[in-house]
């Protein structure tokens, strides 16, 4: 019992201190492509946020202000459980500990980023005050769209289209593992549960079971796998190139345009969860390296947490916005290679 | 598609602007869509007025013409020199031929400097923000050479009636400093070009969006590059005597999308660069200016020049005392922008805010004011704004 509450405390304050880092190493990563200097690593994930939290709090054009501003911290809670579901610790909770619950977390946040749009109206669309039907206008009367609006449609072919690539990817390591489990898979890659609990200082030990470990990466279907994660995983997080639900050119910031003060670091918060889970599912599943207790293990898997987004900044540096023109085949073209690396899976199983 | 089937098409309006962080001016753009794609569209363009027009009227010549660099922030120096132009061609100065290579210097530097801004721009409303990073680093070269010649980066003040100012002549050290850095910026924009234009992800993006044929281009009056990009091949620049004795291409591309319009202002670039070569290569000795001219009384004057977004018109006249009367300036951007409006239907949505920002709208320099009575626009007779001209209205 006593595992249970300490992971349950200090696995998402160590999924928090990473998340801190990240946002400040894409900037970096992206800044030096740019031959810029940068912001410090911190600041944008960490200063950024506390500065946001002392901002004068501003009412948001919101039909639902309050639920409006609560939807991040909603947001940042259920990546919190996503976090707890990956880690050892939690396994012993029936059920909790599997894809499918983690899948499940992920699709509301994709939700979430629809009801953030759904209740935005900021004014820098419709709201404008701004006699447009004066001088002659050849169209009158149409509804017109905010351009949360048209952000939260985009966000709906997202969910259709888009999370296509990462919840296949996500399937190939448990058809190798033949489970849905967490405990199955990572035991799958030679991950050695003795090492859970209580863990201790930098020891050659762990370093020789970590070499020890089978990754599902360094398979066939593995790496098709990861590849078709890591263009699901920037779908998910609707970075460049697939940020069209916040292309700065129309929508400008999308769903969070509203967000001000406390609610942007809240919301700077929760993207800074996504961005962590996301990284640390891929670790957990593909390498056989789940966040525990061992504060070894658990350095060595946030470290590992940090070359996903660093991979990602690099992308999004070469990279315009897609239209749903260019998003489309993408999306089908990586699903197919998704699907390629089940088959071979499948395979590989029977 | 007819003007009724698209309003029957239009499923809802999503208005644009005026403030919008994809627009660098201040205009309203009401896109009709049918879910992502545009099928009507209509702009706003005259929510913000200079009076330049207004407040040069009655200026002493010399002090006026200084007020058009402030028309635009980054073709300044073409819309002085175009002032000083239409000065000299009514009084009948002859300028100096040194002093006219130097203005041409000054203004393919500053066609630089305008079309990287231009595609520094185009690269953020694409959304790829490591192209748009090297425009502008780019771009901080060629405003140090604008530096180097004029002490400014901007409103450069270079043309004075009769020639240019004598800080403005350049030396042997600014010769080599100029051969020196053209030299590397010329292979450097050749690079960026060739990156911009075998990079399949931008290609994506802007091949086949915002699409304007020919004869719409010549329908809406389409100006400069924007126009040259759907096959009009018409630059000012080969008729001016000032360029008679330059080497150059005009660029004129026919697929009229948004990719052609990004490419012949790269490519026009390096035309820029060969002509300020062969200027500094070819400079003639003697003296820079000719001020031994007479202000007096001079019937309406005008001038016709090539600007970095295209053709821009001045004209005035002088009363007896050299003070300004009746200054006109029409300068691209109100047809361009016209020509977008019809460019963008068919795009996808954010394509569409390319198409806005491919024609380098720059409106600052573009605006009148309209009058609106009783809810309906109405336009003034020229007399009526005469009238009001000699009421101080």
């Amino acid at each position: 019992m006593i595992e249970f509450i300490i992971a349950t405390l200090l696995i998402p304050f160590a999924a928090l201190i990473t998340g801190f880092i990240i946002p400040g190493l894409e900037r970096k990563v992206q800044a030096r492509i740019q031959q810029r200097i940068g912001p410090p690593l911190l600041t944008p994930g960490f200063w950024a946020v506390l500065k946001f939290i002392y901002k004068e709090k501003i009412q948001p054009n919101s039909p639902m202000p309050r639920l409006f501003h609560s939807l991040p911290i909603i947001g940042v809670f259920v990546m919190f459980f996503a976090v707890l579901f990956t880690t050892p610790e939690w396994w012993v909770v029936n059920t909790l500990g599997t894809v499918v619950a983690v899948v499940g977390l992920l699709k509301v946040i994709e939700f979430l980023f629809m009801a953030m749009g759904s209740f935005s109206r900021s004014i820098l669309s419709v709201s404008m005050p701004y006699a447009d039907q004066v001088k002659g206008a050849v169209m009158k009367g149409e509804y017109r769209r905010f351009f949360e609006q048209q952000s939260v449609l985009r966000a709906f072919k997202m969910i259709t289209i888009g999370s296509f690539p990462m919840y296949v990817a996500m399937f190939v390591p448990v058809i190798l593992a033949k489970s849905i489990n967490f405990s199955d898979i990572v035991a799958y890659q030679g991950f050695d549960s003795t090492l859970i609990f209580p863990g201790g200082m930098i020891d050659l030990l762990y370093l020789e079971k970590i070499f020890a470990l089978k990754p599902i990466l360094f398979t066939l279907p593995g790496i098709l796998a990861a590849f078709v994660y890591f263009i699901g995983y920037l779908m998910m997080l609707n970075e460049y190139p697939f940020s069209i639900e916040k292309a700065k050119s129309d929508v400008i910031e999308g769903p969070s345009l509203e967000y001000a003060s406390w609610a942007r670091g809240g919301y700077y918060l929760m993207r800074e969860a996504i961005l962590f889970v996301l990284s640390s599912v891929f670790i957990t599943i593909f390498i056989g390296l789940p966040p525990t207790l061992n504060l070894p293990l658990l350095i060595v898997h946030c470290a590992l947490c940090l070359i996903m987004p660093v991979l990602f900044s690099v992308v999004s540096a070469f990279s315009p916005i897609f239209t749903f023109k260019q998003v489309y085949p993408v999306s089908m073209g990586f699903t197919a290679i998704g699907f390629l690396a089940m088959v071979v899976s499948l395979i590989m199983v029977i | 598609m007819g003007e009724n089937e698209r309003k029957e098409k239009a499923e809802v309006e999503v208005p644009v602007g005026l403030l919008h962080p994809a627009m660098l001016e201040p205009y309203r753009a009401r896109f009709f869509v049918d879910d992502e794609l545009i099928v009507d569209c209509e702009l706003t363009l005259d929510p913000y007025h200079k009076g330049i027009e207004r407040i040069m009227e009655g200026m002493p010549v010399e002090k006026g013409l200084i007020i058009t660099e402030r028309i635009c922030g980054i073709c300044s120096h073409i819309h002085l020199w175009n002032g000083t132009r239409a000065v000299e061609r009514g009084l009948r100065i002859k300028v100096p031929e040194r002093a006219d290579y130097i203005r041409v210097i000054m203004a393919e530097l500053e066609r630089l400097h305008s079309h990287l801004i231009f595609l520094a721009h185009a690269m953020e409303v694409l959304g790829h923000e490591t192209m748009c990073m090297r425009a502008f680093t780019l771009r901080e070269d060629v405003m140090d050479l604008l530096y180097i010649i004029s002490g400014n980066r901007v409103h450069y003040a270079v043309p004075i009636i009769g020639g240019i100012r004598p800080r403005c002549d350049i030396d042997d050290f600014r010769m080599s400093e100029l051969h020196n850095r053209l030299s590397k910026l010329d292979v450097k924009i050749g690079d960026y070009a060739n990156r911009v234009i075998n990079d399949s992800l931008i290609m994506s993006r802007v091949k086949g969006t915002g699409v304007l044929t020919k004869e719409e281009a010549i329908k809406y009056a389409t100006p400069g590059p924007t126009g040259r990009a759907s096959g009009i091949n018409i630059d000012l620049r080969k008729k001016m005597k000032e360029y008679k004795t330059f080497d150059f291409n005009v660029i004129v591309l026919d697929d009229g999308d948004n990719k052609d319009r990004v490419v012949a202002r790269a490519l026009e670039c390096i035309e820029s660069v060969k002509i300020i070569k062969q200027a500094l290569e070819s400079l003639p000795s003697g003296p820079i200016s000719d001020r031994s001219f007479e202000l007096k009384e001079m019937r309406f004057s005008t001038s016709y020049i090539e600007a970095p977004r295209g053709e821009i018109y001045d004209s005035l006249a002088l009363d007896e005392t050299g003070r300004i009367r009746n200054y006109q300036n029409r300068t691209p951007t109100l047809t361009a922008m016209a020509s977008m409006e019809i460019a963008c239907i068919g795009d996808q949505l954010t394509d569409g805010m390319l198409t806005m920002a491919s024609c380098d709208p720059c409106l600052a320099c573009t605006n009148r004011a309209i009058v609106v009575e009783n809810g309906k626009e109405r336009v003034f007779t020229e007399e009526e704004v005469k009238s009001l001209i000699r009421r101080g209205l």
